[in-house]
């Protein structure tokens, strides 16, 4: 008996290595493909992200820029300072202190000044008059009102009225009540009393002298608190503050003033944003505090940054950010890929500066 | 088979991750474009609104129209976009905005009810932007190393109107509940994605006068010009007078349109080329200013009066009596007259009308506008009338016979309706008011019961007011806010007597220019002061000799020599008509 021959088939060898051959060209390519895919949404993602980044930090800079009273650049073109007013009413707030129901609520501005030069003022200083005032005998240095709400924000504000000693001030808080004057005044009840606050707020009457830091108004009513806040007018220098207060009209800047004039309007305080560029990374700060940054994988270097001012009605800005590509060829090609990420931004001020 | 299946998958994975990545890149560059154009929609409702205040600051009588679908509220406030339509524009109208539009403050311490009031206007608006495709987010709001809060900036509604929801109408606090006052919660679902910013702008008139001169690209030469304030009393000086001068004000300034420029100025200068310099300015000095084209001052004439020759005393007239109905009998207190020159005309104020309440015999603050085609060669406005002089052709003569005889200060121009009429009034000197505050205190006052009522005058406190409540002998309250906090400040009750709302004198009696190429010349004469406002862009004004003159001026040149000197009035800087208005304030609420 003859069994069945069985016939045994197989890829050549030939066979089996074309085969081989195309399946890793086929892999090869796939991989390739796949890999090159990669990299190029990671490199859009990148760009994507980088480029979010720098119309974020732009945004803002616009915002921040059109809604404020002061713009200005530091020298060296990597700081910007803006001054803005504090439109919402916040706790602690010269009008908080009197009316807590008034937190939250957005400001009504006054307006002083001739129209051909007025002030749209939004801050508040919290000056008030006392109808129910009383010095006792025995106390003279205490004032008592049952409707002042006193806070610890008084200290240092200035008092007026009858029976009042010329120049006192508060120097210490008691309760919402009472409060210790630095003089003596005149026994009485039914006093009239009026205390000027420190709030942020613009005055009319402010003097200054060429080359001089000396602040002078009768009304701005300087107290301690005012040491530090930014100081806005027509012969102020840019980013000037308050060094330190000689007494209730006089007050001493960081900067000397640039011209002689009197009866200016001077807006002292507000709401300071400052936007640095400090190594790879653009910070934006609101008094004082962190809020937004514009750095990514792609690090940020800014390559050129204009400012043209003009009477801080417009603000042109433009930035180049350059993103390092850490993917890519020889440095000319990553150089080359940094150009066309400038970003144009202006800003129209409507307003005229809130100075003069 | 096994490669080709391989191949599809990873092909099929490949395409999604791309299409996942379009979507994402597409969501978030229509999410940044819906930001920005959010503060378009809204700057778009606020330069409507803007319009608006353009026609009815000029006008009260015009603007925000109901057909241009304006509701008016109670309060001298407007509104569109909220019980009406509002303004839609863009791609499918998905950018619209919602505007509300209030005066909030007015010029002169007058009170915004007032209708002779200017007044500031307050725009609030509020642009949205719908955004396309469904409620999801394309950006981070998380603050790190890598997501640096997009949305904080950014802030997108998806479902809730964010704002509503935690500020309401925006005077809520977030712990708040919800009322139907504050806003919170009303209306706060929306349909599709959305994007809102708010703004908020101040619109502020353009007066006539931005200084005590300025030339329309004429020459400046004044021997000496300073400034006083009229609401104060007289100018502090003894005037005529060459000195002394009131350099403690220092706010004359001059707008010098030339490169010409001499005299002495207590204020700032700036001219257009020109060369003034510290050794005669007080103030600032910039000498490269140009001036822009001045026109002459509209306006549009009412009803001619009869004209009654060399006297005018206009007729006591109610604004609409029967058969006009409702009759109206508040006193008319505008009049227009026709002239084809005028010389030594006299203009008297309307006597009181007896229906409105006034005793017979008593005058009436009395405006009367004449416009003149020719040559105007003296007048004199007496006590309580407010003269307006539109003249084509030339003013002429001597400068003393330009008489005004109205007062700087406090005027007495009449007897009130109060029927507890006392043949005096009192004034102190120590009177306090408080910034936005109906308290007033003096010491020496006396307050008494029969005060209430009683109109009150003086630094600070607006026109119109009237004892409102009397606390004690020292302490009462008006029936207005005060308009600035003053210490010792001038206060006068009034006890039976009417005040004219205008403390300045020169503002009563204005010249505006309405030819081409015209002059004022006032000829020397004998020592004396001509009160008066000057707005005549083409014009030569020129005197000589010794007059003293108060008020400003916008004249085409300036000039002067001997012993002239000018005596700026700042009541008249915000004094006059409108000219125009512009925006002086711009704020984001950025919750």
């Amino acid at each position: 008996m003859r069994l069945n021959a069985v016939r045994e088939t197989a890829f050549t060898l030939g066979e089996m290595m074309v085969s081989t051959a195309v399946t890793s060209l086929l892999f090869a390519a796939l991989y390739t493909g796949a890999s090159a895919l990669n990299r190029s949404y990671a490199a859009a993602d990148d760009y994507f992200s980088t480029h979010l980044q720098q119309i974020r930090i732009i945004d803002y800079l616009a915002r921040d820029v059109k809604r404020s009273f002061s713009v200005t650049v530091s020298s060296d073109l990597k700081t910007v300072t803006c001054i803005m007013p504090d439109y919402v009413i916040k706790t602690g707030d010269p009008e908080a202190v009197s009316d807590a129901s008034t937190v939250g609520k957005r400001r009504t501005p006054v307006v002083s000044g001739p129209p051909y030069k007025a002030v749209v003022d939004y801050g508040a200083r919290n000056t008030r008059t006392l109808l129910d005032g009383k010095i006792v005998a025995g106390t003279l240095t205490k004032l008592t009102s049952n409707t002042a709400l006193f806070s610890a924000s008084d200290i240092g504000n200035p008092v007026s009225g009858t029976g009042i000693t010329a120049g006192s001030t508060i120097t210490a808080f008691i309760d919402l009540k009472n409060v210790t004057l630095s003089a003596a005044g005149t026994a009485g009840t039914g006093k009239v009393f009026t205390v000027f606050g420190d709030g942020n707020r613009t005055v009319m009457d402010a003097a200054t002298t060429n080359a001089s830091a000396t602040l002078i108004s009768n009304t701005a009513y300087f107290t301690a608190a005012d040491v530090g806040k930014p100081v806005v007018g027509t012969s102020i220098v840019a980013g000037t503050t308050i060094s330190s207060v000689t007494n209730s009209t006089t007050a001493v800047m960081s900067q000397s003033a640039n011209a002689t004039i009197l009866n200016s309007s001077v807006t002292i305080g507000g709401t300071v944003v400052v936007y640095t560029v400090s190594g790879n990374t653009i910070t934006r700060t609101e008094n004082g505090a962190l809020t937004t940054i514009a750095s990514s994988t792609d690090q940020l270097l800014p390559n050129t940054t204009d400012w043209q001012l003009s009477n801080t009605e417009y603000t042109q800005t433009t930035v180049t950010f350059q993103p390092i590509f850490n993917l890519g060829g020889s440095q000319q090609h990553k150089d080359a890929q940094k150009a066309g990420t400038t970003v144009f931004s202006t800003a129209y001020l409507r307003n005229k500066r809130r100075g003069n | 088979m096994c490669v080709l299946g391989v191949v599809t998958v990873l092909s099929l994975v490949a395409a999604n991750l791309l299409l996942n990545s379009t979507t994402r890149y597409n969501t978030t560059a229509k999410q940044v474009k819906g930001w920005k154009e959010a503060l378009v929609a809204a700057e778009g409702g606020a330069d409507l609104a803007f319009a608006e205040v353009r026609l009815n600051g000029l006008d009260s009588t015009k603007g925000f129209a109901t057909t241009g679908n304006w509701t008016a509220l109670p309060t001298n406030s407007w509104e569109i976009g909220y019980a009406k339509p509002g303004p839609a524009f863009g791609a499918n109208n998905s950018l619209h905005a919602k505007v509300t539009v209030d005066k909030f403050q007015a010029l002169e311490g007058k009170s915004v009810t007032d209708p002779t009031a200017i007044c500031y206007y307050r725009i609030r608006s509020i642009g949205t932007v719908d955004l396309g495709g469904f409620s999801r987010a394309g950006m981070d709001d998380r603050m790190n190393a890598l997501t640096k809060g997009d949305s904080l900036l950014r802030k997108i509604d998806f479902n809730y109107n964010h704002f509503l929801n935690t500020y309401g109408y925006g005077d809520a606090l977030p712990t708040d509940a919800p009322t139907v006052a504050n806003g919170k919660g009303t209306n706060a679902t929306v349909s599709k994605p959305q994007i809102s910013r708010r703004v908020e702008l101040i619109a502020i008139p353009v007066m006539p006068i931005e200084g005590a001169v300025k030339t329309n690209g004429g020459a400046y030469s004044f021997p000496v010009i300073d400034s006083f304030d009229s609401q104060y009393g007289a100018y502090p000086g003894p005037t005529p007078s060459s000195a002394p001068y009131n350099t403690a004000s220092n706010q004359a300034n001059v707008v010098d349109g030339s490169s010409t420029f001499s005299g002495t100025v207590y204020g700032s200068v700036t001219t257009n080329g020109g060369s003034a310099s510290s050794s005669s300015v007080t103030g600032v000095i910039d000498n490269n200013v140009p001036v822009a084209p001045v026109a002459n001052m509209k306006y549009t004439p009412g009803v001619y009066e009869t004209n009654p020759g060399n006297t005018i005393t206009p007729p006591a007239r109610a604004i609409a009596a029967p058969p006009q109905v409702p009759p109206d009998y508040r006193q008319q207190t505008v009049f227009w007259y026709h002239y084809t020159s005028i010389s030594g005309l006299t203009i008297n104020p309307a006597p009181a009308l007896y229906a409105t309440g006034l005793p017979a015999g008593g005058i009436i603050e009395t405006t009367v506008n004449i416009v003149c085609d020719g040559d105007v060669d003296g007048l004199t406005v007496n006590r309580g009338a407010l003269a307006r002089i539109y003249f084509s052709g030339n003013v002429k003569g001597k400068a003393n016979t330009y008489d005004n005889n109205n007062a700087d200060g406090i005027q007495v121009i009449g007897i009130t309706a109060n029927p507890v009429v006392d043949e005096s009034y009192r004034t102190v000197a120590d009177a306090t008011t408080t910034a936005a505050s109906k308290n007033i205190t003096s010491a020496t006052a006396s307050f008494t019961a029969s005060d209430v009522g009683l109109a009150v005058v003086g630094a600070n406190i607006p026109a119109g007011a009237t004892i409102a409540t009397v606390t004690s002998a020292t302490t009462a309250t008006i029936s207005v806010n005060a308009t600035a906090t003053g210490i010792n400040g001038a206060l006068t009750v009034m006890l039976g007597y009417e005040a004219s709302p205008n403390p300045s004198r020169a503002d009563h009696l204005w010249f505006y220019g309405e030819g081409t190429n015209q002059t004022i010349t006032l000829a020397s004469a004998a020592p004396s002061t001509l009160y008066a406002g000057w707005y005549a862009p083409n014009a030569d004004w020129s005197t000589q000799g010794n007059p003293d003159f108060v008020g400003a001026a916008v004249v085409k040149s300036f000039s002067g020599n001997g012993n002239n000197s000018f005596h700026y009035d700042l009541q008249l800087a915000s004094s006059s008509i409108p000219l125009d208005y512009r925006v002086g304030s711009f704020i984001e609420d950025v919750r």
